[in-house]
Parts: C-alpha cells; structure tokens; sequence
C-alpha cells in the first residue's frame, strides 16, 4: 500500500506546503481511499506512517538549491548507504539520520518518494506565497502518476 | 586560561559554561543560561486553571512533569490536597503516579543513549561501546524502539503524547479500566524483557551481579584486545548491559574523581505518594553534607544577585516572589538563571538526591542497589561525576519494579470515580511539589477570585546551574566543576563529562578563549564529544 504524507509547519507559510496539498488530497474523491497522514513537523508520526507500507510520499518545501518549482528525490532506504557524518541535536535532526536511526526499529518501505516546492517565504502565516501554491496542481499531478490514477479532468 | 562552552545542550538548549583553568585544573566556574524564559509573566492575569496547559509547554520531554506539578499547585490553593497531591481520590492518585513512572522509565534511557552514550562511546575513544554510537548503534536503535512503546503506552492514556491531556484540575478525565491495564501491561512485558532481561513478577535487579561480572570480564578481554566491542549476552537484558559497560568504562576513564562538590548539599522534594496512605515512596529531605533533615518548603527562596532581574523581584521566600522583572545588563550578572537556595544553601537536586534521600531515610539497599556508588565512589552520599550517572541508572531499576507493582495495583481502582469537581474562582495560595527526571520540581501559584495573581516555577535544573548567591556561594554545577581537572585545553572533556552528570545535556560547537584572546571554534559532532 502506498501513504502520503504531508510535512511541514502550517503557520510558517510555505513551510506548510507539504500539509496545504494533503488537505487539497483529502477532498478529492479520486483519493478518497488512500492512506493520507498529516505529520506536521514530528518525524515520529512520519516514521509510524510509513511502517509496513509498501511506499510512501513525502510532500514538503524542498530547497535543495534549485532554481525554482517542483523537486523530486527518490530512495530505497533498505538499500541506501547513508553517510557517517552525522550531527546530533534534538531539535534539528536531518531527514537522512531519521531514516538511518529508525533502519530495523520500523518497517520502511522500499520507496520514498519526497516531493515539494522551493519555499519563497518561510515567515509566521497561515498562507501560501504564490509562487507555491500555483505548483501544487502540478505536484497533485505527480503524485496522481505515482499513484497510477488517471485524471479525472 | 578563560575557557567558555556554549551551548552545552543535547537536550534542551542555551546552557553554557565558563570556566577559568590554571595549572590542569578549574579554579572558577560560572553556569550560564542564555535564554529567558518569562512563563511566569505568561500566566499572570490568567484562569488559575489554564496553568497546568501553559506550564506543560515549557518542555517537550518532561511534559506531564510540569502539568502534575502546576495541577498540585492549584489543587492546593483550591484546598483540595497537600503540596504532594496527597489528598484526591485514590484513584487518581495511582492513575497520576503511573502517568509519572512511566515518564521515569521513558526519560533515564534518552539520558543513556541519546544526551551522555555519545560521551563514551566507541566512535570517539574505541571504548567498546560500539552500541551507544549516536544513531547508528544498536543499542540505541533498540532504546528508539522502546521509546516508541512506552510513547504509545502515555497516548494510551493521556491521548497524545508529548502534552498528554488526561490529567486535570480535579482529577483524571479517564478512569481506569480491565483494557487499558492489559494494552499496558503487554507493553510494560516487552520493554522490561529488553530493559532487564526479565519477565513480569521477578524483580528488575535480578540479572545485575551476573550483567556486572560478564562487563568486567569483557573490558578486561577488550583491553587485552581478545574482543573488540562489549555485547550483552541473551536474557542479560540488553540496556542494563549497556549502562552498567558506560559505568564501568566511565569508572576506568576517572569519572569518579571528575565534577567532586567535597561539601555537597542534596535536595529531594519526594514524590509518588501511596494512593491510600499517603506516605511517599521516594522520601523528601535536605542531606546537610552529614544527615538528612526534613524538608521544609517555606525555606526556599531565589536570590537574583548575579542574575538579570531586578533586585527588587525577590522576596526571601519563593511563593511571595514577585514575576521575574528582566534586567539584562545589570552590574555583575552572568546569566538568566536565578539561584535558589534552601534555608539560604545550594542543594543539588537529581538521581543522586533522591537516593540519597531513600537511603537515609528508608533502607540502604533501596537507596543504594547493588551498593554500587558505594563500590565504584567509595560512599553511597559521594557527589562526583560518576556516583551521579550510577544513581540515574539505579533509579531506572527501581523505577521498573515500582511501575510494575503500580500497574498490578490499578486493577483495585478499575471503574472507580478519578476526579472531583475543582471549584470556580478560587482565592489563595497553592504549592506543588514532586521530583521530575531531572530532579526537584516545584510550582506556586497565588490566586484571587479564580484569576492567577503570581506564579513560580523552580525547576530542577535552575537548582543544579544556579549562579553565585548574595553570600558568593557557588551553584551546584559551579562548585563540582570547581577542582575538576582539564588535561587538555581543547577538549575540555572533563568539564563536558561533569556537565552531563547533571543532566543539562550538550550540543556540537564549542568555543574557547585563551588569555592571549585567542579563540578556537572548535564543531564537534555527536560522535566525538
């Protein structure tokens, strides 16, 4: 089975772009019997929504130095070899290091995909900027792909 | 040699430390909060009864410490109970220790593998302790594991974890019933299994002489470099294996003439109260260096002298205070920490406090399991570096066999009535007192016409960094780094080693200044600190 997963903090504006497309998801009778989870920023409800799926997508603001738009990244985290440099704080722990501490603690799925827009204003609001909110159709799109649904428009 | 690291946090942030170092040893120590934190400002004008959901928030780990801790203190201005919570019905009181022990059986393991494992483990000094390596290894990931359980054990009951939303003013707003005692039950099993290698009904202490040898034996076979890496054997109970090998190579590293306070001062409030009797299982007293007095909360107060408040913000006692009134800049004051005092003397407050209580006023063995402060510090009331890991690690055990003991005895309080009715616009004064993980935590709260009027929360930690008093007496973590020798300038891990004794937690950059004004920034990451 595949879960979605929206992250983000909602009241930092673009940061909440992972949550606005999961809320957008959750009205649409296309997906209506798919698993969708809202893990607001806590990696431990993440990690319990993936356990025992067979993927999961990840939506987020990505700022990976991409110039603009839509960035996608994809693993196996079973096969992954993720790097030893790894920087202890509890309050700020990297993706990657969430994946490698809960490697045989959870049952991870053997794909993730993590999708998401380039932020543009990260700043208490409740808000999209523009920018972001015109490219979640393209990422509803993509995850329609992934999901193998045909578009109902 | 001026040396300052900072921010020395693992766990929750902005501490620091200051420390001047002549000769290889610490001559003067300041302990720096750098954070203010102004929830007593919060509160003031408020419902006295939004206080325990305020106050929760001022720590996402020892959450339903402050909330119990707030909701004794307005349940005692209401009248309804003594500062201990004695007082409410027996069953809330059992459903609120439980609420408590499963925090203490949740919060010593982060303390093991995530806040001091990384101090000694293999990946910064080929130790062994290849499974305390931060995140990676595999004792950790087994703690993630049973984290998770005991997680989902306080959603069980309080609906959500962290901020669980169960325990409130008057009561519980659950009652206990025959499935949530099995659902705990269940999970209780399985992570004493991994905790302490043993099933319900037998106690958690009895593998440990058997633990203890095996870790002897292996660390002489890792020195003689026959093995590499300590590994528990099976039914051993793999965290008490893991904690007892830190012990032993943070006994081989020295710690037990690292962070000595020679004229210490211990304080324990006591908590987890017999829901019929009242009496609590973990006693309160004042150690005076020599005996145990009892404890008497009227004689703590908050000197501000080299703290950033006006001078005029404290009353001599603590539950007359006036709010904290910042004063940053003022003349001779080094941090946001103010400097409580009990009967106008530091106390440390923590593990070692609270068994030190126990073993004074209750029984040696209890206080003391395995006689193991004893044994690796030559006392069981020695405050060093060492005697204050052992003791968190003791109180685990203890705390497993109590909350194993609690559990059997819900089944008494199953459908009985958990809550009274907490009476509207109360006037007067309330305390609550209780131990949080971290040692010693109080809340007052003055109250007029239901509306909160002045609040203080004195938590543990503000005990053990409190800066110098009025009379120039060190804090806690003043007077233990005080003494403690730094064998070398730039990795001052000693001082590092003494800091996490106290539970204050550490992070990744730390700064150095020489006299010449030269300074190191030095980034460690976890693994090498």
């Amino acid at each position: 089975m595949v879960v979605i997963i929206g992250a983000g903090n909602l009241i930092l504006g673009d940061d909440g772009f992972g949550i606005h497309v999961i809320e957008r998801l959750k009205k649409m009778k296309e997906f209506e019997n798919v698993k969708i989870v809202d893990s607001m920023t806590n990696s431990a409800i993440m990690l319990e929504a993936m356990d025992g799926e067979d993927k999961a997508i990840i939506v987020d603001a990505i700022d990976v130095g991409q110039e603009e738009g839509v960035a996608v990244y994809r693993f196996n985290p079973k096969e992954e070899d993720f790097p030893s440099d790894i920087m202890l704080s509890m309050h700020d722990l990297h993706f990657r290091d969430v994946i490698a501490m809960a490697r045989d603690v959870y049952n991870l799925p053997d794909e993730i995909v993590i999708v998401g827009v380039k932020p543009e204003k990260v700043e208490l609001s409740l808000d999209l900027s523009e920018s972001c909110s015109g490219h979640i159709d393209e990422v509803i799109d993509f995850i329609r792909k992934e999901l193998g649904i045909n578009s109902m428009s | 040699m001026e040396i300052t690291i900072d921010p020395v946090t693992r766990l929750e942030g902005h501490h620091g430390v200051k420390i001047n170092v002549e000769d290889g040893v610490v001559t003067d120590a300041k302990a720096l909060a750098l954070m203010f934190r102004g929830f007593e400002r919060i509160l003031v004008g408020r419902d006295i009864r939004d206080a325990p959901i305020i106050t929760q928030r001022i720590c996402g780990v020892c959450h339903n410490d402050h909330r119990l801790a707030s909701l004794f203190a307005i349940e005692n201005a209401a009248g309804m109970a003594d500062e201990w919570n004695v007082g409410m019905p027996p069953a809330a009181t059992a459903f609120r220790n439980l609420v408590t022990t499963l925090q203490y059986v949740y919060d010593h393991p982060v303390w093991v593998y995530v806040l001091v494992g990384p101090d000694f483990s293999d990946s910064p000094h080929k130790t062994g302790l290849t499974r305390l390596n931060p995140i990676v290894g595999k004792g950790v990931k087994e703690a993630v594991w049973a984290q998770k359980e005991l997680h989902k054990a306080m959603a069980i009951i309080g609906g959500k974890v962290p901020h669980m939303m169960t325990p409130a003013p008057g009561g519980m707003t659950l009652e206990i019933d025959e499935k949530i005692i099995t659902q705990l039950v269940g999970i209780v099993a399985d992570v004493k299994k991994w905790a302490v290698g043993v099933g319900i009904g037998q106690p958690a202490a009895t593998n440990a002489e058997y633990v203890l040898d095996e870790v002897l034996k292996q660390m002489e076979e890792i020195k003689a470099g026959k093995r590499d890496a300590f590994e528990p054997k099976e039914g051993m109970g793999n965290a008490l294996f893991d904690m007892v090998a830190m012990i032993a190579v943070a006994h081989d590293m020295g710690l037990n003439e690292q962070g000595v306070w020679e004229d210490s001062k211990m304080l324990a409030y006591g908590f987890l109260p017999d829901p019929e009797s009242g009496e609590l299982y973990f006693p309160s007293g004042f150690f005076n260096g020599s005996e145990l007095e009892n404890m008497d909360y009227r004689k703590i107060s908050e000197d501000v002298t080299y703290s950033w408040y006006k001078d005029e913000t404290q009353t001599g006692y603590v539950g007359t205070d006036l709010p904290p009134e910042p004063y940053y800049g003022k003349s001779g004051a080094y941090t946001w920490g103010k400097a409580p005092r009990y009967n106008g003397l530091p106390a440390e407050v923590g593990p070692l406090p609270r068994l030190v209580a126990m073993y004074l006023k209750k029984s040696k063995e209890l206080g003391d399991p395995l006689g193991l402060r004893k044994t690796f510090c030559g006392s069981a009331t020695a405050s060093t570096a060492l005697s204050r890991m052992i003791a968190r690690i003791q109180e685990e055990l203890i705390m497993i066999d109590y909350l194993e003991s609690l559990l059997l005895q819900l089944k008494d309080y199953a459908g009985k009535k958990t809550a009274i009715e907490y009476p509207e616009n109360i006037s007067g004064e309330g305390v609550g007192l209780r131990e949080a993980p971290r040692g010693a935590l109080g809340h007052w709260v003055v109250a007029e016409n239901g509306k909160i009027k002045r609040y203080q929360a004195v938590v543990p930690t503000t005990w053990n960094v409190s800066p110098k008093d009025s009379k120039g007496q060190h804090g806690p973590l003043e007077s233990a780094l005080i003494g403690t020798p730094v064998s070398d300038p730039a990795n001052p891990w000693e001082v590092v080693r003494t800091i996490h004794s106290f539970d204050l937690c550490l992070a990744c950059t730390v700064h150095i200044f020489t006299k010449e004004g030269r300074k190191y920034n030095l980034t460690l990451d976890a693994c090498s600190i």
